[in-house]
C-alpha cells in the first residue's frame, strides 16, 4: 500500500509540470484561439535559459530563475506580435501549422545556440529526501507542487481582481464585444502570449533541476493537450487538475504494469472522459450553433 | 480553361479537352523518362551535377510517391470530409502489422498481402470513426490521439513477442514472379499504383459520394436534412481511407525492409498533416504538391547547403556542424511565410499561376 | 485553343530558363560524379574516389533524439578528417566528407545510405548507430559490399555472422554485459548475484536485457526486477521504487545518460545504496553531475575509452586536436573519443589501402589494422579476417567526488578474462 501512495506523491510531482505546461496552453487557447503545438517547446526553451544563466552568465540560482521567466515572457510577447497578430482571423488549422513551422524553428535554434549534449545544471535546488507520513519526497518536488499551487492561486487572483485579468476574461468570450466595450484586444493577447510562454518555462526551469537539460523536453509537451483536454479546455484550474491527474496515472501504469503502457494508460482515460464527458471535468458543455 | 460544364456527365469526365489529353501524356512521358534521368544523372544528353538536380535520386522518388498515395487518403478524410484525425500513423502500422502476419510469417503472395492491408485497415478504421458519431473538431482529433497510442501499443506487443528489438523485416516481394527488388522496379509499381490512388480519388469526389462528404463538411447539419445518413457517411470516409493508408503501409515497409514501432511516432502523423495543410486542403493536387515538397525539400536543402563551402562567414560553419538543424529553420520559415501570404497553399499558389497566365494581361 | 497557346509559351519560357541554368551554372564543389582526372594513383569516380578527392560518408542523427550523443561522435570523427587533411592527406588525396541526417528514422536512413551508394557516392560509410536503422541498412549494405565502420554493433546480425565489409570499433552489447556482470560479481562477492535491470525500451534495452538475463542465469544467479523506461519520459520514480523493493544484490544500467542521471536522481530520493553498473551507454559525467556524491559513489560504468581525466599521451592529443578545430565543447563526451578513435582507424585504413582506393582496396586496408596505438585513450585497434570489432576490451570507470576526476577500476587487461565472446571475434 505504501507503494501505491509512494506512486501517487510521484505522480504529484511530475504532473505538477504537466500542469503549468498545460495551464499555459489554456491560457493562449482560452484567449487567443491559437492551438499552441509549440508549447513543449518553450518549456525546453525555459530550461535552456536556466542552464544559460546559471552555467554561462554565473547567476545564483533565483535571479537566473527570474530573469529566464523575463526573457520567456519577452519571447512570447515578440511571438505574438510578430507571428500571430498576422494571423488572426485565419482558419484554425492554418494556425495550427503555424505553430507546427514554430517548433521546429524554436527546437532547432536551441541545438545550434546551446549544442545537443544533453548538461546538467552546475548547481541546483536542493534534491534531499524528505519523509513525511512515512513516504519519500525529494525537496525539490515539495517545491515544484508548491509553485504550482502558487501559480493557480495568483492566476486566480489576476483573472478575478486585477483589471487586465478581467479584460482577457472578457475577450475569451467575445472578442468583438470586448472590444466595443473599448479594450485593446491586441494587448490582451500580447499578454496571454507572454504569461502562457513564461509559465512553460517556469516549468522548463522546474524540469531542469527535477532532470537534465535535453532538447527531449519538448516531448513534455505533448502531455498537455490530453491534460487540458481532461480538465476542461477553458478552464484554468481544470488545467492544473488534468496535469495532475495524468502525473498520477503514468505513475502507477509505469509501476503496476509497465513503462511502455503509461501511454496507453493516459490517453485510455482521456479517450473514456472525452466520450462520455467531452468538455471535461471543469469545463462547461458548449451547445453548438447551427 | 477550355469550355464550360453544362452537365454532370462533363463534370464527372477525366480526360474533357484535348489540351488535357495532351498534358497528361507529356507528364506521361515525363515519368518514365525520370529513372533514366536520375539514374544516369543526365538528361537529353546533358550531364547534371548532384547540386542540380537538388540532391534528388530515385529513392527520394520512391519515398515521395509513397508519401503522394498516404496525402491523398488523408486529404481525403482531414480536407475533404472535415474529419480531424490523428490516427495516420497508427493504420500504417496496420498495414505493416498484416503484412508481418501474412507476408513474413505465412508467405502469401505479394498483391494479396497488400488487399489484405488495406481491408485490416478499412475494419481498424471504421473503429477509428465511431467517436466521430459523437464527437467534433478538436475533441475528435484528441480521441484519434489516444487510438493512436493504444493501436501504437498493440503494434510494440506484437513486435516484441514474435521478431527481435530491432524490428520486423521484409523480403523483396514479387509479383507474379517479377521481383521488386530495385528501385527502378519499385519506382514502376509505385507509379502505377500512385496514378491508381489518385484516378479513384478523383472519382470519387466526382460522384456522389464524394460530394456528400464535403456537403457533410461544409454544414452536417443541413447536409443531413438533405437525406445523407451523416453518422454512416463519415464512418465510411475513416475506413475508404484507412483502406489506402493501410495498403500504403504494407507497400511502405516492404520497401524499407524493415520497420519497428517507434518508426510510427507522433512525428509521423504531424508531417502528414504539415503535408496536405501546405499543399492545400480539400485538393488532390495538394496533396501531391505537399507530399513532393515536404519529402524532397529537405534533401534539396541538405544538398544546397553542403555545397556552400565551410569558409563562407557564419553560414558556412552553422552548415558544416548543423546541416540538419539549418534545413530545418528553413523549412520552419518557408512554411510560416505559405501560411502566412496563402493560406490555401501550394495548390492556391498553383491555381493562381494558372489563372494568371490565362488570363493575361488581364490578371491583377 | 487560345488558351493552350497560352499555356504553351508560358511553358516554353520555363523550360528555356531551367535549359539555361542546368547548362550555365557552375558548381564551385561539385562532387566525384561525373568527373575524372589523371594523376598518379587510379580513380573510381563511382566509388567516389578522385584523383584529388575521397569522398566518405558519414551517417548520425543531426537533428532527431539521438542528436545528444551522436553530434559529438560525428564531431570527433571529423576532427580526424580535417586533421588528416592538414597534413596532406591520403596519398595526395583530401577526404571530403559526405554528411546523411538519419534523424532517428529508418526512411531518413535507408534514404541517406541509398543516396551515398551510387547518387553522391562515397568509398566507405561510419555512423548508423541507431539499431532499427542500422538492422534496416545492414542487407543493403551487405548487398552492396559497402565498407561500413560503425561504432557500435547495435544488432546482432551485424557481427553474427562477419560479413565482409561491415567493422565495428566498440565492444558489442555481449561484451560488456560480460564485463560488468564479470566485475560486479566479483567486486561485490556474490557468485550467484540478485541482479536488477534497468533499461531503455528501444531495441538495444532489449538485446541487453536478454544478455544479461542468459548470462545471469548461467552464474546461477536470478533475475529479480527488470524495468524499462521510455526514452521520452521524464521520471524514473516508478522504476525506482520497484527495483529498489526487489533488493537486488546490484543493478544493471543501460540507457542514455539522460535516463541514467534520471534513475539516480530517483535513488537519491529513496536513499538507496544500491550498486549500479552500466553499458557504455549510460556512463559518463552527466550522471555524476546530475546527484551528488552520496548517491553517485553507488554508480559505475563500463567504457573501452578512458575518460578525459585519465592522462594519457593521446589524451593530450585529442584534447589539443579538438581545440584546435574547434570542438572543445565536445571533448570530455566519450562519443566524442570514440569517434575520434573511428576517425582515427578510417583514415589508417585509407593510407593502407594504397594509390589505387576502391571499397574493396578499402576493405583490405581495414583488416590489416593490427594494433593501431590510440595513445592509452583504448586499447589498440586490430582487426582481422575472422575479427571485425576493432576494440574488444572494456573496463570499470567511478567518478571521484572529492578529486572531481574520473579513475579506471583496474586495467583493460584485467577483464579479458571475463569476455566469452558470444558474438564471435
Amino acid at each position: 500500500m505504501a507503494a501505491f501512495f509512494q506512486y501517487v506523491i510521484g505522480g504529484l510531482a511530475v504532473g505538477s509540470i504537466y500542469g503549468l505546461v498545460a495551464l499555459g496552453f489554456v491560457l493562449i487557447f482560452k484567449s487567443t484561439d491559437v492551438f499552441n503545438f509549440a508549447q513543449g517547446d518553450l518549456l525546453t526553451l525555459g530550461a535552456y535559459l536556466l542552464f544559460a544563466g546559471v552555467a554561462n552568465w554565473k547567476l545564483p540560482m533565483i535571479p537566473a530563475i527570474l530573469v529566464s521567466l523575463v526573457i520567456a515572457l519577452v519571447i512570447g510577447v515578440a511571438m505574438q506580435v510578430i507571428v500571430f497578430r498576422p494571423m488572426i482571423g485565419k482558419p484554425l488549422l492554418t494556425v495550427v501549422m503555424v505553430t507546427i513551422a514554430l517548433s521546429l524553428i524554436i527546437k532547432a535554434l536551441i541545438q545550434v545556440i546551446f549544442g545537443t549534449t544533453e548538461k546538467t545544471l552546475p548547481h541546483q535546488l536542493p534534491n534531499d529526501p524528505v519523509h513525511i507520513l512515512g513516504l519519500k519526497v525529494s525537496e525539490l518536488e515539495l517545491i515544484t507542487m508548491g509553485v504550482t499551487a502558487l501559480c493557480v492561486l495568483a492566476f486566480a487572483l489576476f483573472f478575478r481582481r486585477s483589471k487586465l485579468g478581467l479584460q482577457m476574461r472578457a475577450t475569451a468570450e467575445n472578442v468583438e464585444a470586448s472590444m466595443l466595450s473599448g479594450i485593446d484586444a491586441n494587448r490582451v493577447f500580447m499578454v496571454a502570449f507572454g504569461l502562457g510562454t513564461a509559465i512553460a518555462a517556469l516549468g522548463g526551469v522546474l524540469m531542469a533541476n527535477l532532470q537534465t537539460v535535453t532538447p527531449q523536453l519538448s516531448a513534455l509537451g505533448l502531455l498537455a493537450f490530453p491534460a487540458a483536454v481532461l480538465g476542461g479546455l477553458t478552464s484554468i484550474p481544470g488545467a492544473i487538475v488534468g496535469g495532475l491527474l495524468i502525473g498520477v496515472i503514468q505513475q502507477l501504469a509505469t509501476g503496476y504494469v509497465s513503462g511502455q503502457s503509461a501511454n496507453v494508460f493516459v490517453y485510455g482515460v482521456l479517450l473514456a472522459v472525452l466520450l462520455i464527458r467531452p468538455w471535461g471535468i471543469f469545463g462547461r458543455p458548449t451547445v453548438a450553433r447551427v | 480553361m477550355s469550355r464550360m460544364h453544362t452537365n454532370y456527365r462533363q463534370n464527372m469526365r477525366l480526360l474533357s479537352s484535348r489540351s488535357r489529353v495532351f498534358w497528361l501524356l507529356v507528364l506521361v512521358a515525363a515519368l518514365w523518362y525520370l529513372p533514366s534521368v536520375l539514374n544516369n544523372r543526365m538528361i537529353f544528353g546533358y550531364g547534371l551535377t548532384d547540386t542540380q538536380l537538388l540532391g534528388v535520386g530515385l529513392p527520394q522518388v520512391n519515398f515521395a510517391l509513397i508519401a503522394v498515395m498516404a496525402a491523398v487518403a488523408l486529404n481525403l478524410l482531414v480536407g475533404y470530409t472535415g474529419l480531424l484525425s490523428l490516427g495516420h500513423a497508427a493504420f500504417f502500422s496496420v498495414g505493416a502489422i498484416t503484412s508481418a502476419v501474412l507476408g513474413v510469417q505465412h508467405d502469401l503472395p505479394f498483391p494479396l498481402v497488400i488487399l489484405a492491408s488495406g481491408c485490416a485497415g478499412a475494419v481498424v478504421g471504421a473503429f477509428f470513426g465511431l467517436p466521430s458519431l459523437r464527437l467534433r473538431g478538436l475533441y475528435l482529433l484528441l480521441s484519434t490521439l489516444a487510438l493512436h497510442f493504444i493501436a501504437l501499443y498493440v503494434f510494440l506487443t506484437y513486435q516484441t513477442h514474435n521478431y527481435g528489438p530491432a524490428g520486423i523485416t521484409y523480403d523483396a516481394p514479387s509479383i507474379f514472379g517479377w521481383t521488386v527488388d530495385n528501385d527502378d522496379r519499385w519506382y514502376t509499381l509505385l507509379v502505377i499504383l500512385a496514378g491508381v490512388v489518385l484516378l479513384l480519388a478523383r472519382n470519387l469526389l466526382a460522384m456522389r459520394e464524394g460530394r456528400a462528404l464535403v456537403a457533410i463538411r461544409d454544414h452536417d447539419v443541413a447536409a443531413g436534412s438533405l437525406g445523407i445518413p451523416v453518422g454512416r457517411q463519415r464512418i465510411k470516409a475513416f475506413a475508404m481511407t484507412s483502406f489506402i493508408t493501410s495498403a500504403v503501409g504494407a507497400l511502405y515497409v516492404y520497401y524499407l525492409g524493415n520497420t519497428s514501432s517507434d518508426a510510427y511516432s507522433l512525428d509521423f502523423v504531424i508531417n502528414y498533416f504539415a503535408i496536405i495543410i501546405i499543399g492545400g486542403l480539400g485538393s488532390l493536387s495538394g496533396s501531391v504538391f505537399g507530399a513532393l515538397l515536404w519529402t524532397l525539400l529537405p534533401q534539396a536543402l541538405q544538398t544546397l547547403s553542403g555545397s556552400v563551402s565551410p569558409d563562407t562567414f557564419v553560414v558556412g560553419n552553422l552548415l558544416n556542424n548543423y546541416q540538419g538543424q539549418t534545413a530545418n529553420i528553413v523549412l520552419g520559415l518557408l512554411i510560416i511565410a505559405i501560411m502566412l501570404f496563402k493560406p490555401t497553399g501550394l495548390s492556391g499558389i498553383w491555381l493562381g499561376i494558372k489563372r494568371g497566365v490565362v488570363r493575361w494581361p488581364y490578371s491583377s | 485553343m487560345q488558351s493552350a497557346s497560352r499555356i504553351g509559351i508560358a511553358l516554353s519560357i520555363a523550360s528555356l530558363a531551367l535549359g539555361a541554368a542546368a547548362c550555365g551554372s557552375s558548381d564551385s564543389s561539385s562532387n566525384a560524379s561525373g568527373s575524372s582526372g589523371g594523376g598518379g594513383g587510379k580513380s573510381s569516380p563511382k566509388e567516389g574516389v578522385t584523383s584529388n578527392t575521397i569522398n566518405y560518408g558519414l551517417i548520425y542523427d543531426q537533428t532527431g533524439p539521438q542528436t545528444a550523443s551522436q553530434t559529438p561522435f560525428a564531431h570527433g570523427f571529423m576532427t580526424q578528417i580535417d586533421k588528416a587533411n592538414d597534413a596532406g592527406g591520403i596519398n595526395g588525396r583530401k577526404i571530403k566528407l559526405v554528411l546523411g541526417d538519419e534523424k532517428g528514422q529508418v526512411p531518413d536512413g535507408i534514404a541517406a545510405y541509398k543516396k551515398m551508394v551510387s547518387q553522391t557516392p562515397v568509398v566507405g560509410i561510419t555512423g548508423i548507430n541507431s539499431s532499427s536503422i542500422q538492422e534496416a541498412a545492414l542487407p543493403l549494405i551487405e548487398k552492396d559490399n559497402m565498407p561500413f565502420v560503425g561504432p557500435q554493433s547495435t544488432v546482432k546480425e551485424g557481427l553474427v555472422p562477419v560479413h565482409k565489409s561491415v567493422f565495428y570499433i566498440v565492444p558489442p552489447y555481449a561484451d560488456q554485459v560480460d564485463v560488468l556482470l564479470g566485475y560486479e560479481q566479483k567486486a561485490l562477492n556474490k557468485p550467484k548475484p540478485k541482479v536488477g535491470i534497468f533499461r531503455l525500451t528501444a531495441s538495444s534495452g532489449i538485446e541487453v536485457g536478454d544478455l544479461v538475463k542468459a548470462a545471469v542465469k548461467k552464474e546461477g544467479g536470478s533475475v529479480v526486477a527488470d524495468q524499462q523506461m521510455d526514452v521520452t519520459a521524464t521520471s524514473a520514480d516508478a522504476q525506482a521504487q520497484k527495483l529498489v523493493s526487489a533488493h537486488p544484490d546490484f543493478i544493471v544500467v543501460h540507457s542514455a545518460p539522460t535516463q541514467s542521471a534520471a534513475l539516480l536522481k530517483s535513488m537519491q530520493k529513496l536513499g538507496s545504496k544500491i550498486p549500479l553498473i552500466s553499458t557504455f551507454a549510460g556512463g559518463g559525467p552527466l550522471p555524476y553531475a546530475a546527484v551528488p556524491a552520496s548517491v553517485g559513489s553507488t554508480f559505475q560504468y563500463t567504457a573501452p575509452t578512458s575518460p578525459s581525466d585519465i592522462k594519457t599521451d593521446g589524451q593530450a592529443q585529442m584534447e589539443a586536436d579538438a581545440s584546435k578545430y574547434g570542438y572543445s565543447k565536445d571533448v570530455t563526451d566519450s562519443a566524442y573519443a570514440i569517434g575520434y578513435i573511428s576517425g582515427l582507424t578510417v583514415v589508417n585504413a585509407l593510407e593502407n589501402a594504397g594509390k589505387d582506393l576502391t571499397r574493396e582496396s578499402l576493405i583490405s586496408g581495414l583488416e590489416k589494422i593490427d594494433n593501431l596505438d590510440t595513445g592509452g585513450i583504448s586499447e589498440p585497434v586490430s582487426y582481422s579476417a575472422t575479427d571485425h570489432v576493432g576494440l574488444s576490451a572494456t573496463r570499470p570507470y567511478k567518478y571521484n567526488y572529492s578529486t572531481k576526476k574520473f579513475e579506471a577500476i583496474g586495467e583493460f587487461s584485467d577483464y579479458t578474462s571475463y569476455i566469452t565472446h558470444a558474438y564471435g571475434g
